[in-house]
């Protein structure tokens, strides 16, 4: 299906790499609650000389416009790989993913991503690291440096404006890494264990800031991690996967409003339950990936 | 800073420097008194040329005259009577090449220069040419070479030995003036020998310099009667021995040749009694000039002699080429090997080879090596590390280098 | 035994312990040289004394033979260098990119190079010198010289380029040129300084040989005319002044690539 898409004015087929910026405004028509991106029958096989691996195998779920949905399951089950599939760096060996009416072939600006070792340009600023997407969609350079401001600010960097990234602690390198993907007003932000190298402490910081944004903001989130406490405290949904070849084990909706307590009890049943199914996918010789 | 440890690298560095002396000496010790080089007889005088690009004007440099000019440098020449004239507003500013600052060609040149009251100079491309100076680009060795620099500067002419000289004249190029014409009789290349063979071999070489006497007498007589069967082989084996460029016909070959044959003084002493006189007297005032030319940079008690003429009366020795004068019958009762070093396709050395290819050296049981080299430094090195006995090469790079080596030994 | 409290924080006590330990070592050298030259006792070794007088000589008066200066000598050898040098920059930097960047282009180019860079630069002079002139022929022996670590180097960092950049840029909509001109050029850069470090190495060492055939000119052309006319004090004296520009050239590229490297948040 050729599918073609005006943003700011430029047109874009679903080849194309979307460079604009708040492409979220693509699909302000959908009411929040419904899909935004469907995933079906997604298959990731891996074929080597010597064997042939089965990364994905044939999952479906819908991404709902306004939802952070976690994902969590075993180690080495394929969650980055559904993440990478929905991105557009990774193609699918089968199946599709459709975000609106386009398909999600390519990388594009509309599907940003946090990544787990940061990913910032060592050789930018702080304030340059958060700017380069809008560089890339042609934000004038006044509008870019009003927005990187807010945003400094929003996530407790404006001292660090112009520091080095080499300057930053772990924890602030990853608040630049979700400024930049943010600023962007992605259609979707895709995470891919954004906390994961980071200490506990810093963890929970981050978690919370990562909290206070959703409250100012609407925004589509699809959050991989290892932690079952972060995707209770975080998601709306969690989906739980199996062990490699990954198959969706269940869907859990999340009650409660964000921020939530930690130490509530209905967390605790949750937490047991996956944990539990976890335990039961984690043998003692883990998959290698 | 530990004690032990500086000990250590102390004594690792001194361990060190001592292996590696040992192996450079190895082989080097031995009688002082072969260390050295001296000269031993002459090989030609004259036999050098300028020859000047097409598009220069052979008036502009030089003009001869019955009456010498006002105004030029004048070089009165006896034996034609004519006095040559020149002219240094033709010479400033231009760019001659030269076979390398050791040789005599360029010792000439600079001569020349100076008779001008010109600065001699090396060419450095991007300079701009000033005419109070003449500028040279030394190393180019035969008129092939020449042809191609030009490619690359801006050549005038060219300053070298026979049989390249007439190669040039014969390609079209104008010929100048012939270095005997303005330097008469100079002294040109010599006999070189090691202090160390000359000592152990005495009979092998008076009976090599014997041989070589008797041929540059043939060859004197073969010039001389030009129908004579020596002449025609006299050209032959030039023609193999000396470096012609690509592109001559046989008869172009054949006119060069004739040419410069005609144009070198073969000899072997100042006179017929083998002595050397002269040419010792020519030896110390050279070193004079090319001290002053600082490309001597040893002075003659540097060596340990109070002049250098004193220097010069050590440096050439006549008596080998006296004692090979009264033997008649040079040949040895058993083979020695002999090795010379000559100057690749030089027309000056052609007695060694005449006697070589005629096979006068193995009559007398002489077996001689001949190695070449591409010009006078290259034959003194085969000296000094030993790898010839003799060489035959020109008297400034003779003198030059055995001065800076410190070879002649008081 | 203590004589002095070394404290390794304090900067110009680190200045100082540097200075003193290169001083005794250069000395120890010296001591070394001196040695051997006295035991050789070969004229075409001058001890110490004798080179440093030479050296003198030549820094104050230069060539007497040739009748110019050491600085006339050094500037015509520079000039030919620099040439040199940016050819290969302009050829080097651009090529490698491309390589680097593209796999069908660099595995279709790869035999090529490694058919080309192991012939020595200097021998390509005569033929250089021959077809282009003394000049021109010259700065591409010093070309050659350079543009293989060059290229080498550039073509080895824009593959070293964490992927996760690549990734990033993607996913904030970068296209093919942004990501090229934003991340990859960029990123190269520390790899394209250290191919110059060791290109300007190599440059000076063919530059040197180059003149030795070249005869217009150059400290090259100097160092063979003082070696045939016998002046081995001479000799050596050049071949000092060649080692201090070669130092001193390769510390400063060393020091700009330090530099940048850092502001560009890039040292390891």
């Amino acid at each position: 299906m050729k599918q073609e898409m005006v943003i700011n004015g430029k047109k874009y087929d679903s080849k194309d790499r979307v460079r604009a910026d708040r492409t979220d405004k693509l699909y302000e028509h959908i009411p929040a609650g419904e899909p935004l991106v469907k995933i079906e029958n997604l298959n990731v096989t891996y074929r080597t000389d010597e064997k042939t691996t089965v990364a994905v195998d044939n999952i479906s779920f819908d991404i709902k416009k306004g939802e952070l949905i976690a994902i969590v399951g075993p180690s080495g089950c394929g969650k980055s790989t559904i993440l990478r599939c929905i991105s557009g760096l990774l193609q699918p060996t089968s199946g599709t993913i459709m975000i609106g009416d386009k398909q999600c072939t390519t990388a594009g600006s509309d599907r940003g991503m946090v990544f787990q070792d940061f990913a910032l340009f060592p050789w930018r600023s702080v304030r340059q690291n958060i700017q380069f997407g809008l560089e890339i969609a042609g934000v004038p350079i006044d509008e870019r440096r009003e927005r990187c401001d807010r945003y400094l600010k929003a996530m407790g960097l404006e001292e660090f404006g112009d520091a080095r990234v080499h300057e930053l602690s772990g924890g602030m390198k990853q608040r630049v890494g979700i400024a930049r993907a943010m600023i962007m007003h992605p259609a979707v932000i895709l995470m891919d264990e954004p906390f994961g190298a980071l200490d506990a402490q810093t963890r929970n910081i981050l978690q919370e800031s990562l909290v206070n944004v959703l409250k100012n903001s609407d925004r589509t989130i699809v959050f991989v991690t290892h932690s079952v406490d972060e995707a209770l405290y975080l998601a709306d949904r969690v989906l739980i996967l199996s062990k490699r070849p990954a198959t969706i084990h269940t869907i859990l909706e999340v009650p409660g409003e964000r921020p939530r307590d930690r130490g509530a009890p209905e967390f605790i049943q949750m937490r047991k339950d996956i944990l539990g199914y976890l335990q039961s996918q984690n043998t003692l010789r883990s998959p290698k990936p | 800073m530990n004690t032990k440890i500086v000990a250590v690298a102390l004594v690792a560095i001194l361990v060190v420097a001592g292996v590696a002396v040992f192996f450079l000496m190895g082989g080097k010790g031995g009688n002082s008194e072969d260390k050295g080089l001296s000269v031993v007889g002459r090989v030609n005088s004259e036999g050098s040329g300028i020859i000047l690009d097409p598009s220069q004007n052979a008036g502009d440099y030089i003009t001869v005259t019955d009456e010498p000019l006002l105004g030029s440098y004048t070089i009165y020449n006896e034996k034609q009577g004519k006095y040559y004239n020149l002219h240094a507003n033709g010479w400033g500013g231009k760019i001659f090449a030269t076979p390398g600052t050791a040789t005599i060609q360029h010792v000439q040149l600079s001569q020349l220069a100076a008779g001008m009251n010109l600065k001699f100079v090396a060419y450095t491309e991007g300079a701009t040419l000033k005419a109070d100076t003449l500028y040279y680009v030394p190393s180019i060795a035969s008129f092939a070479d020449f042809v191609n620099a030009q490619k690359n500067t801006n050549l005038a002419g060219f300053i070298i030995w026979e049989a390249q000289y007439s190669v040039g004249v014969v390609k079209g190029y104008t010929g100048l003036v012939k270095t005997n014409d303005i330097f008469e009789n100079h002294t040109c290349c010599i006999i070189g020998a090691t202090n160390k063979y000359l000592n152990h071999n005495e009979e092998a070489f008076v009976s090599f310099l014997s041989v070589y006497v008797a041929a540059v007498d043939r060859i004197n007589a073969a010039l001389a009667d030009k129908s004579s069967a020596d002449y025609n082989q006299l050209v032959t084996i030039a023609m193999n021995r000396v470096t012609m460029p690509d592109g001559m016909t046989e008869d172009e070959k054949r006119e060069a040749i004739k040419s410069a044959l005609d144009n070198v003084t073969y000899v072997y002493a100042d006179n017929g009694s083998g002595s050397l006189d002269n040419l010792e007297a020519d030896i110390a005032s050279l070193a004079q000039k090319l001290y002053d030319a600082g490309a001597i940079q040893k002075t003659a008690k540097d060596l340990g002699f109070k002049s250098y003429s004193e220097m010069a009366e050590k440096f050439v020795i006549e008596d080998y080429m006296e004692e090979a004068l009264k033997i008649n019958d040079g040949k040895l009762a058993s083979k020695a090997v002999i090795n010379v070093a000559a100057i690749k396709g030089d027309i000056h050395q052609i007695a060694l080879w005449f006697a070589q290819d005629t096979g006068m050296f193995a009559a007398k049981n002489l077996d001689v090596k001949i190695s070449q080299q591409v010009n006078g430094p290259g034959i003194y090195t085969q000296l000094a590390n030993g790898e010839s006995d003799i060489g035959f090469l020109g008297a400034p790079p003779m003198t030059i280098r055995s001065v800076n080596g410190e070879d002649i030994k008081p | 035994m203590q004589l002095f409290k070394f404290d390794e924080n304090n900067r110009t006590h680190r200045i100082l312990r540097m200075g003193a330990i290169v001083t005794i070592s250069l000395l120890a050298f010296l001591a070394v040289w001196w040695i051997v030259t006295i035991l050789l006792n070969n004229v075409n070794f001058p001890t110490p004394d004798k080179v440093f007088e030479a050296l003198y000589n030549l820094l104050v008066y230069g060539d007497r033979m040739g009748g110019h200066s050491l600085w006339e000598y050094l500037a015509t050898s520079l000039t030919t260098f620099v040439e040199g040098f940016f050819m290969a920059m302009i050829v080097a930097i651009p090529l490698g990119l491309l390589l680097g960047y593209l796999k069908p282009i660099r595995e279709f180019i790869t035999p090529w190079i490694e058919v080309l860079r192991p012939i020595a630069p200097i021998a390509w002079a005569p033929i250089f010198i021959i077809s282009f002139g003394s000049a021109m022929g010259s700065a591409l022996v010093v070309f050659v010289g350079i543009v293989f670590p060059l290229l080498t180097n550039i073509i080895f960092g824009v593959q070293k380029i964490d992927k996760n950049w690549l990734d990033a840029s993607k996913t904030l909509g970068a296209s093919q040129g942004q990501i090229f001109v934003k991340v990859v050029l960029p990123a190269t850069v520390p790899y394209i300084l250290n191919g110059m470090k060791i290109g300007l190495g190599i440059g000076w060492m063919c530059i040197v040989a180059a003149e030795m055939y070249k005869r217009t000119g150059g400290i090259g052309q100097f160092l063979v005319d003082a070696v045939n006319n016998g002046q081995m004090a001479t000799a050596f004296a050049i071949i000092i002044v060649i080692a201090i520009l070669g130092i001193l050239t390769t510390g400063v590229a060393e020091y700009v690539s330090k530099v940048v490297s850092r502001k560009m948040g890039m040292d390891a």
